[in-house]
């Protein structure tokens, strides 16, 4: 536009601006589009596909691929040769084929007729029903009908023929063609491997011009709008909620569009975000437990889903060095605005809370940490001052005060409440006085409503420990407890302790590591299991003798909720237990500077005390009480004590005659990480932590952005918050202080971080009965320690073997030098290291397998390892109270038995001792008991071989525990069941997994069997991976069935009968053979040699064997028929070595060898049918 | 010296000081305006404030709070306000002096009575759009929307901020129950803004900008606009922080900041604290003083300044539109009255009948 030279701006500068204006316009439109074009997960999205290329570049290229490329030239060649000699047979094919298209011709034709006739047959049958209806005479055109129906049967042949012609004609041709289509398949199969990798990189990256034209267009700059290749990629969890103005918003979850390889195998290595999401098994895929599509991500690591770049979502770093890289590469900083942060990795466990709470216990093994913090929960009983409303136990988790003043002095309790680790550093009593804000210097109060002198924490607590012990001394009763009916012999009294069972959850553990790392005597060593009860170093220095004997005479009479149980102990047992603890030096060793002694306190303190507690009292009359009621300082103190108790919470823990019902202190935790971080109290501890380690302003502000910070501090000094505050006595914090470890305040943290709100449906939290009573009986089988003294689970040994396979199998080490026990499993490396510096380098070790391997052997076998730089060992679970019986049978003199004679048994053989005197190993024990008959022995146990010395204790049993207990074993086997019987069926058949999928899908394609099932199935079940057991068992199981493989059945977790004692199956026998009992009795107790002298070891109704040594003894058979399950006593009858290897039990019915023919003549399999028949109608087999 | 240079800051921020300084800076503004008027004292002022501004975001909270993504458009506005309040001043002093000369006014020597439509004002504002869409883009681009926590009825976010236009109703809540400072008060600034044509009949200054012959005017819109609307904005949105406790530019936002808040009923200042006796129980009789105190404010006032020092005012403007314009102030008045007692004898409630959910 022309300049008018009228205007008020000039026309030309105008122009310039518009021009300026539209390029800016320009420029940032074009900015937008290039800035949308190219946002972060875009770019991790063309980074992953250049990825996958790269890799589908590199299988083709890889040797595997070059071998099946040279298989498919040479199959291709031998096609073109069967093509070749196909065109020589032209002719004749082209013959076959006409003649194939005439036959078919003829056929169609054959049908159709029928089909006519048919049809006419029809109508003509339903016109003449009608006729002879109306007509009322059945006979009517009868010869009609006939001749229709036989014109019908004469069209049927045809078409028969016709048929069989057609298909006659087809398998002539097949086999003319019969090497092509042989040729084809093979070469069809030969690159079905590599074919898939050529697809996938054929849509990758294809090669064509127009499709690649295409796929630059679809992802274009400004038009990747409409169909674009990257794309967000959405999960939409069914049923999982957001809580959001009391209304429930879907979750959705976006972090696939960054993550993209999260639940794809083969990017275990890749960086972020391209890595494979770890244990697929577990987690994402399909066939996992908590596959993508129904849980999405957030719900287990929080954050915010529904982010699209770093910041948003947030992330959160795992330690400090990855927040500053972070920081410095990405700006990353907490995202202010979303509430429930990503959890980070070492508490992401924490998330399993919301949904496992009622099987926390079954999901041990996949979930450590918060396992333990649930577990250290339970064990410090935090719950009991912390309410966590699903908590399934209830139980004070301190000893009952209703009688304390029987157990110990006042001098202890005090010097005890004081520092209740200065005597016992490992105990679970925390400390509640003389804490940080009631440090010596720190004032408390002034005396007299702040006029009077300053008080100072110690003069503080220690008027505070004075009332409390008063107060639970004046409500303690006070009746004196009986003498010790016999005199104690300490000698007999150690031996005694140390076999009936005590050293299976106490230990007498030094104090300091150093000593510990000295110690030599195995009672003094600190087990997994023998930490269950307190350490029991100088507790007579604590408690008096007649309270301890009547403690381990009767526990539950002193404390109903203890979890020491009665071990059933003769007052002899339990006097001598008494005096070798009163007489043994080691219970009287008390940590350096420990002395139990009166707190002195004083009187204007305690005054104070009471104008704080009782300040809604009037003043005046306060003053006046000191003169009057209170002027003795006993009734002062054991006022101000209750005060005390229900304000520190003793009361939560310890049961208080008088305080059964009062509210426990602490905050309620059971939605505790729901509530949000501002909600928190940090105090000043976060400017205090800042200034201590140097951090940043920034720093600073961040930790009170995780409640998790706040929660480790508070557990590793509880009354932190507390600095540099300015409070009241009424108002300090009173957590108290548990010294626990760094470890432990992850576990607990990790366990706390978990209980937030229900977000999950409440369908989807809820496990199977059969699943929440295995997590039952695991809690109890935990609770009771029944670890200490069996062992439940097998060690575990992963290895190489000579021909490079893996194995990992259930197993134990066996003895390989003479005069030394075997290498102890649960401290594999401590021993390699030993051997190495005392003896020389470890060559090799023996393992025995106590479960069959495939492609090593059966159980009991043993397998040579050589290669020990790839063994790992995994402890077995429990037991190793084992090694303190057999150490003692083995390097004592003489023991004591329990017929009172002392005999010496070090040259006994360890596997005798350890299966004779040792409790027993309860791997199978589900498989193994009769259901019923386990309840009623865990509710009363009776002994079973009379000779073993350790008890099993009398357990007071909560409701339903003893129940789980034995649902639990049950289940265990059962669920065991599949894997055993894949290993056993590989072993029968001498077949790798991979060999066994090709036999099956050959039978499939037999029609043999229904289903097909992959080598990774098959190692699956035999691993036990439940998703391949449910999937898979019924093919394998059919396979069994279709090579005659059998073996006993699985275990019903319910009430089973056994069918062998029904009353018709026992009549039946004695019909066939009325002498059929006396028989198999005369086999059994035949001590002549024609049978196998089973009373030789075994107890036979109360008649004791005759072999006189206990090493011997062997439980009574009359247990049997109500204890064991026949399948179990199946095998047991069969290979004894097989079940329990190393046992003395030999194998007397071998099936490669008849025996025993004189007394009854039979095969072996036979004559184990009619001893397994006798010994399970024992009652009514044997009259006496 | 950083430190010690910030807590001056921030103490001189603190809302009284903030308030009663806007107020002398203000009159400071008006009387040496030809001083101000300079362009070497605005540009001077310039550089001060972005020196300042530079030093400060060093500050990580300073940093945090100008930088956040809704807030950068208040930074803007403070230095658009400060510029274009600072033009129009400028432009009435050459006026004013110019007039004092006896020459013709600035919009003269642009010689025009009329402009053209086209180009002068369609073109231009086209051109205005453009580059507004084109800085709109950018800006998007570059930053961020200021997206906070989900929201939830039973957790509102603290502090819960009024839109930033809004936040001098917001500020007022401090010193009035919600039905003055949120209905009554705002319905007496739209009727009042309404009013202005039939109060303010006075032609001059039409089509140009002058002090001298608008002094009551202009000094009544930077006060009500400047200082009220303006300068409250900045309060609300720097300096307001969680629980609506106030913190200097240079404060770190603590939630678990305590203010002492112990204010008192006029009622309680009369009968308990001069007369030394108890409340009475009536609560007509409890606040009396109050009642008349407001009374005299309504009723009294305006007669009394008519009859005295406003007699020019009544003259010129009669009873009626006097007595409007006269309750109009008197409501605008009693905003800072109200600040300046809580201020200075922490006075809640002149009247305070909670009975009847009467507060004033």
């Amino acid at each position: 536009m022309a300049d008018r030279g009228d205007t008020h701006y000039r026309v030309g500068s105008l122009n310039q601006w518009f021009a300026l204006g539209s390029l800016l316009l320009l420029v940032s439109a074009f900015w937008m589009v290039i800035d949308d074009w190219n946002r972060p997960w875009k770019g991790y999205q063309r980074e992953f596909k250049a990825m996958e290329v790269a890799r589908a570049e590199a299988q083709l290229a890889a040797p595997a691929a070059e071998a099946v490329r040279s298989d498919e030239a040479r199959l291709g060649a031998e096609l073109e040769r069967a093509r070749q000699d196909l065109v020589a047979k032209k002719t004749v094919l082209e013959e076959a084929e006409k003649e194939l298209r005439d036959k078919k011709g003829n056929a169609f034709k054959a049908t159709e007729a029928e089909k006519k006739v048919k049809q006419v047959l029809n109508w003509e049958r339903f016109q003449i029903e009608e006729e002879r209806l109306h007509a009322g005479d059945q006979t009517l055109k009868a010869e009609e009908l006939k001749h229709i129906e036989t014109t019908l049967f004469a069209r049927a042949g045809e078409k028969q023929e016709a048929d069989a012609a057609v298909a006659a004609q087809e398998r002539r041709i097949a086999e003319l063609k019969a090497d092509v289509t042989r040729a084809e398949t093979a070469l069809k199969n030969a690159g079905k491997s590599i074919e898939l990798v050529r697809k996938k990189l054929d849509t990758l990256a294809p090669a064509d011009a127009p499709t690649k034209i295409a796929n630059v267009l679809r992802d274009f700059p400004g038009l990747d709008f409409i169909g674009p290749s990257l794309k967000v990629e959405k999960v939409l969890p069914p049923k999982l909620t957001f809580e959001l103005n009391f209304t429930q918003k879907q979750r959705i979850d976006m972090c696939q569009t960054c993550h993209v390889a999260m639940d794809r195998e083969g990017y275990e290595e890749a960086e972020h975000p391209f890595q494979t999401h770890p244990r697929l098994d577990l987690f994402l895929t399909a066939k996992s437990p908590h596959p993508l599509s129904e849980f999405g991500c957030t719900i287990c690591h929080r954050g915010n889903g529904e982010a699209l770049d770093f910041q948003r979502t947030d992330h959160r770093p795992s330690d400090a060095a990855e927040a500053a890289d972070w920081h410095d590469e990405r700006h990353w900083h907490k995202q202010h605005y979303w509430d429930y942060p990503m959890l980070p990795e070492k508490y992401v466990e924490a998330s399993c809370v919301q949904c496992h709470k009622s099987s926390m216990d079954l999901i041990a093994a996949e979930a450590p940490r918060v396992f333990e913090g649930f577990a250290l929960f339970e064990r410090y009983g935090c719950y009991a001052c912390h309410k966590v409303d699903w908590f399934p136990t209830q139980r004070r988790p301190g000893p009952s005060l209703a009688r304390v003043g029987q157990k110990t002095s006042q001098e202890f309790i005090e010097s005890w409440i004081a520092h209740p680790k200065a005597f016992r550093p490992t105990t679970w009593m925390p400390q509640i006085f003389h804490l940080e804000n009631y440090a010596p210097e720190v004032t408390v109060a002034h005396s007299q409503y702040g006029t009077g002198r300053e008080m100072k924490g110690d003069e503080w607590s220690d008027a505070a420990i004075a009332a409390v012990s008063a107060f639970v001394r004046s409500r303690a009763s006070a009746e004196p407890l009986p003498e010790i009916p016999v005199t104690g012999d300490a000698v007999r009294g150690r031996e005694v302790f140390r076999l009936v069972g005590c050293l299976a959850c106490h230990n007498t553990a030094p104090y300091g590591a150093e000593e510990r790392e000295a110690e030599t005597d195995p009672a003094g060593k600190l087990r997994a299991t023998n930490q269950h009860g307190p350490n029991l170093r100088g507790v007579a220095s604590k408690v008096r003798p007649e309270w301890l004997y009547a403690w381990i005479k009767d526990p539950a009479a002193y404390w109903s909720e203890t979890r020491m149980p009665n071990l059933r102990l003769s007052d002899q047992d339990a006097a001598d237990i008494v005096a070798y603890v009163f007489e043994d030096e080691l219970f009287r060793d008390v940590p350096a500077g420990w002395s139990a002694d009166k707190v002195s306190y004083q009187r204007d303190v305690l005054e104070e005390q009471a104008r704080w507690f009782f300040n809604r009292e009037l003043r005046s009359e306060l003053e006046r009480r000191f003169q009057g009621e209170w002027k003795d300082d006993q009734a002062l103190l054991e006022a101000l004590g209750e005060k005390w108790v229900l304000g520190q919470g003793c009361h939560s823990c310890h049961s208080i005659p008088g305080l059964e019902d009062a509210q426990p202190i602490g905050t309620e935790l059971t939605t505790w990480a729901s509530k949000t971080v501002d909600k928190l109290d940090f105090g000043f501890m976060h400017e205090i932590l800042g200034e201590e380690q140097g951090w940043s302003h920034h720093q600073v502000l961040e930790f009170k952005e995780y409640r998790e910070n706040f929660l480790e501090q508070k557990l590793r000094a509880p009354r932190s918050y507390d600095r540099r505050k300015i409070k009241n006595p009424s108002e300090r914090l009173k957590m108290p202080w548990f010294n626990f470890t760094e470890h432990e305040i992850e576990a607990l943290t990790c366990f706390v971080a978990g209980l937030v709100n229900d977000e999950v449906q409440r369908a989807r939290m809820l496990p199977s009965s059969e699943e929440l009573a295995m997590d039952t009986g695991k809690r109890v089988i935990r609770q009771k320690n029944c670890a200490g003294c069996h062992q439940i689970e097998p060690g575990q040994v992963e290895f190489t073997d000579e021909d490079g396979a893996r194995h990992a199998v259930h197993g134990q080490f066996l003895v390989f030098d003479e005069d030394v026990l075997p290498p102890p499993m649960d401290r594999f490396a401590d021993y390699v290291a030993k051997y190495e510096a005392d003896v020389g380098e470890l060559e090799e070790v023996i393992l025995r397998l106590l479960e069959p391997e495939p492609g090593l052997g059966n159980v009991g076998d043993t397998v040579v390892i050589e290669d020990l730089g790839g063994l790992r060992v995994t402890p077995p679970h429990g037991g190793e109270f084992v090694d303190l019986v057999t150490d003692h049978y083995l390097y004592s003199d003489d023991v004591e038995d329990v017929d009172g004679e002392r005999r010496p048994y070090s040259e006994e053989v360890y596997e005798k001792v350890r299966w004779t005197f040792a409790p027993p190993v309860l791997w199978d024990e589900g498989g193994k008991l009769q259901r019923d008959w386990f309840y009623q022995f865990l509710l009363d146990p009776a002994p079973l071989r009379e000779q073993i010395r350790v008890r099993m204790p009398t357990f007071s049993w909560g409701a339903g525990e003893a129940g789980a207990v034995a649902d639990y074993f049950a289940s265990r086997s059962n669920r065991e069941w599949p894997a055993r019987y894949a290993r056993r069926l590989l072993l029968a058949e001498q077949k790798t997994p991979a060999e066994l999928a090709q036999e099956i899908e050959r039978l499939v394609g037999a029609k043999t069997l229904a289903k097909r099932l992959p080598a990774a199935s098959i190692q699956g079940i035999v691993d036990g991976k439940p998703v391949e057991t449910a999937t898979g068992l019924e093919a394998l199981l059919a396979y069994g069935r279709h090579v005659g493989f059998a073996m006993a059945g699985r275990v019903d977790p319910r009430y089973e009968a056994v069918g062998e004692r029904l009353p018709s199956l026992v009549d039946a026998v004695l019909r066939a053979d009325p002498d059929y009992f006396q028989k198999v009795h005369a086999l059994v107790t035949d001590t002549t040699g024609k049978g196998p002298n089973c009373v030789q070891c075994h107890f036979l109704r109360d008649a004791p064997p005759t072999q006189s040594t206990p090493v011997a003894w062997a439980p009574d058979l009359d247990h049997a028929r109500e204890r064991l399950r026949p399948e179990w006593l199946r095998e047991w009858l069969t290979d004894p070595s097989r079940v329990y290897p190393g046992t003395s039990m030999p194998a007397n019915f071998p099936a490669d060898q008849s025996q025993w023919q004189e007394l009854l003549p039979a095969p072996s399999a036979a004559q184990i049918e009619a001893v397994l028949t006798w010994l399970l109608n024992l009652d009514r087999a044997v009259r006496d | 010296m950083n430190d010690a240079l910030k807590a001056a800051v921030d103490w001189i921020f603190e809302p009284t000081r903030y308030f009663l300084g806007s107020v002398l800076l203000l009159a400071a503004v008006f009387t040496f305006r030809r001083f101000v008027s300079r362009p070497a004292v605005v540009v001077a002022f310039f550089a001060l404030s972005t020196a300042f501004f530079v030093w400060a975001l060093g500050d990580p909270d300073f940093k945090k709070i100008v930088t956040k993504g809704d807030n950068i458009p208040i930074v803007i506005l403070l230095a658009s306000v400060v510029y274009f309040s600072w033009l129009s001043l400028r432009q009435a002093v050459i006026n004013d002096e110019r007039r004092k000369k006896g020459e013709l006014g600035l919009e003269h020597e642009l010689g025009k009575q009329k402009v053209f439509t086209w180009p002068d004002l369609v073109y231009t504002e086209f051109i205005c759009i453009i580059l507004f869409t084109a800085l709109l883009t950018v800006w998007s681009i570059v930053v961020e929307a200021p997206l906070e926590e989900p929201a939830a009825l039973a957790r509102t976010p603290n502090p819960s901020k009024a839109p930033w236009y809004f936040l001098g109703l917001q500020e007022m809540l401090v010193y009035f129950d919600p039905w003055i400072a949120g209905v009554v008060l705002p319905g007496f600034i739209i009727v009042g803004l309404c009013a202005i044509p039939y109060l303010d009949t006075n032609p001059k200054g039409n089509g140009y900008y002058t002090f001298e012959e608008r002094k009551f005017a202009w000094i009544f819109f930077w006060v009500g606009f400047v200082l009220f609307w303006v300068l409250f904005v900045i309060l609300g949105t720097f300096l307001r922080g969680p629980n609506w406790s106030f913190f200097g530019p240079f404060e770190y936002w603590d939630v678990h900041k305590l203010e002492p808040l112990v204010n008192v009923d006029l009622s309680t200042y009369v009968w308990v604290y001069w007369l030394k006796g108890n409340l009475p129980a009536n609560p007509l009789v409890r606040e009396a003083p109050g009642i008349l105190a407001l009374i005299f404010f309504f009723v009294a006032i305006p007669p009394l300044l008519g009859k005295t020092v406003l007699k020019g005012m009544v003259q010129s403007m009669g009873m009626v539109r006097y007595n409007v314009f006269m309750h109009l102030m008197l409501w605008f008045a009693l905003l800072p009255l109200k600040m300046l007692l809580r201020w200075t004898v922490n006075l809640k409630y002149i009247v305070g009948i909670p009975e009847w959910f009467f507060n004033v």
